[in-house]
């Protein structure tokens, strides 16, 4: 299938920053009683669309828009996601589309 | 409510999505704190380029003011993580950055009385269908000008 320039750019933004928020997973749930609740809110609207992005990133995959590479980084990404599930449950976030699915079924 | 902005007096960690950006003449360390419209800015505009490139701070703040007072925005109540916001939803048109989403999200904590985010949901209007969204109850919904 062919990839514009704008959908490989858009799918590197969302890998870079889906492996970013993922970093932190840890320590913010670490932090998470801590943590102000002006940051707290902010956080957990981004991993929204955090996993808005992942869910994106999932319709490139079945779509064959993602190289190599990157479809290499969107498996890692799931991995950890789907490692971190209970982390998710425990702060309230939005789980991922995959999960919800699972859940459903 | 277009007037509040972020608040003002709170600050949140950079953390590591942010470490390392280039932020008034230094690169930002993880530990560093910032002021909640200054991270909301570095990570829609700056990291994520939700807005058009070229969109700074002030231009952030007042498109987000431009989106609220937008008579075709859609205006609902919610509840977020159990706790009562007003968001406003609106479609991005020339709000929309290389890697920018049709749709234009901003929330309301009405405890706070401050915005608690802006950004361009990836997902569009299905972002707030499920959890931890809540209790959505449209007060105004988005005008069909505005949703195509």
């Amino acid at each position: 299938m062919a990839t514009t320039a704008g959908e490989r750019q858009r799918a590197l933004i969302y890998l870079r920053s889906l492996e970013l928020m993922l970093g932190d997973l840890p320590e913010v749930a670490a932090e998470w009683p801590t943590i102000p609740d002006v940051e707290r809110e902010s956080w957990s609207h981004d991993w929204d669309n955090e996993m808005g992005s992942l869910q994106v990133l999932t319709e490139y995959v079945a779509h064959g828009t993602l190289e190599e590479p990157e479809a290499r980084r969107y498996q890692r990404i799931v991995e950890t996601v789907r490692a971190s599930l209970p982390i998710i449950a425990r702060l309230n976030l939005r789980r991922p589309h995959f999960a919800t699915n699972e859940r459903a079924s | 409510m277009a007037r509040v902005g972020f608040s003002p007096d709170s600050r949140e960690r950079v953390r590591g999505r942010l470490a390392g950006v280039l932020w008034q003449g230094r690169p930002l360390r993880g530990r560093d704190l910032l002021p909640p419209a200054e991270v909301h800015f570095l990570s829609h505009v700056v990291n994520r380029q939700e807005w058009p490139a070229g969109t700074d701070l002030d231009a952030y703040i007042e498109s987000i003011r431009q989106v609220i007072r937008d008579p075709t925005s859609g205006v609902f109540l919610n509840r977020y993580q159990g706790v009562r916001g007003l968001g406003i939803l609106r479609r991005s048109r020339e709000l929309r950055g290389p890697s920018g989403a049709d749709w234009l999200l901003v929330q309301y904590r009405l405890e706070w009385g401050y915005w608690s985010t802006a950004y361009q949901p990836v997902l569009g209007p299905r972002q707030i269908d499920s959890a931890p969204w809540s209790d959505i109850q449209w007060l105004r919904r988005p005008a069909s000008g505005s949703e195509r």
